[in-house]
């Protein structure tokens, strides 16, 4: 299997979605910032079940990923709150 | 109604797993060993409800779960004399669930939607935003809780009735990812036990 990119919220535990590519994870985290989610409660990271967690990049979280989806973006995120 | 294998953790007292058959029991002894568990931790036992207690197979642990779970694979010579069985604890099924603390308050088993987040514009996320993440294996959660620690130090094992009464689905392409539908009161009234990771 191939791997594939999940962004939880770690503030509720829950499991938000999975994406094929960074730039659609990176896609819904604008979106979910610009309805007011916290990015510090968002993580995006990188799983492929074939590879050891410890060989796995870290997850992606607050201002870091923040900052990653504007870039990716173009356009800086809309904060509603 | 049939039997089933259940793991315990004897430290703490908490049934660590499941299994419908003495193989998948022991290949999860096994897993739990190569993440760092003893053999004198862990304690096998067959149940059925159909049968006096006293009929059941003594439970096993220490060397002679050691020496069974390294013959299991091949041929035991020492197989457990039990009555056969279809499948695991009729009636429920065990999952998994990252929490945050123990025992877990009504926030570990809240939704996103529940908690009041703005929910995604995608109807297929909003399908599972009102409901909570678990896993079908605590090897599953703790690979997750491994690879991102701020979800929680514990899982809590939740008996979740397979009547029908509770919906529960696979979702996502997370190994054993299920989404669970319930009210966080009802949720939290199927936790059996919690595991410090």
């Amino acid at each position: 299997m191939s791997g594939y990119w999940e962004l939880w919220d770690v503030d509720s535990g829950n499991l938000v979605a999975d994406f094929d590519t960074e730039s659609d994870g990176l896609a819904l985290v604008r979106e979910l910032i610009g309805k007011g989610w916290n990015a510090s409660n968002l993580s995006l990271a990188f799983e492929d079940p074939d590879i050891d967690v410890d060989d796995l990049p870290p997850g992606i979280t607050g201002d870091e990923l923040a900052r990653r989806a504007e870039d990716a973006g173009g356009d800086p995120v809309r904060r509603t709150a | 109604m049939a039997g089933f294998w259940e793991i315990w953790d004897l430290p703490s007292r908490n049934v660590l797993a499941d299994a419908e058959s003495e193989v998948e029991a022991l290949a999860i002894v096994r897993e739990f060993v190569g993440e760092g568990a003893t053999y004198s931790d862990l304690l096998l036992l067959f149940d059925d409800p159909d049968v006096d207690v006293e009929k059941l197979p003594s439970p096993v642990t220490g060397e002679e779960l050691a020496q069974r779970a390294a013959s299991s694979g091949s041929t035991t010579n020492h197989p457990l004399v039990v009555p056969e069985r279809d499948e695991a604890e009729q009636g429920f099924r065990l999952f998994y669930r990252i929490v945050k603390t123990d025992p877990p308050t009504l926030v570990d088993f809240r939704s996103g939607k529940a908690k009041g987040t703005p929910e995604p514009d995608s109807p297929i996320l909003r399908a599972v935003f009102d409901g909570i993440s678990v896993f079908s294996t605590l090897s599953q959660a703790r690979r997750k809780r491994r690879k991102s620690p701020a979800l929680g130090q514990y899982v809590a094992v939740l008996r979740v009735p397979t009547d029908g009464s509770v919906r529960f689905q696979r979702t996502f392409r997370e190994d054993g990812h299920y989404t669970i539908w319930a009210d966080e009161v009802l949720l939290r009234s199927f936790v059996v036990s919690v595991i410090q990771l």
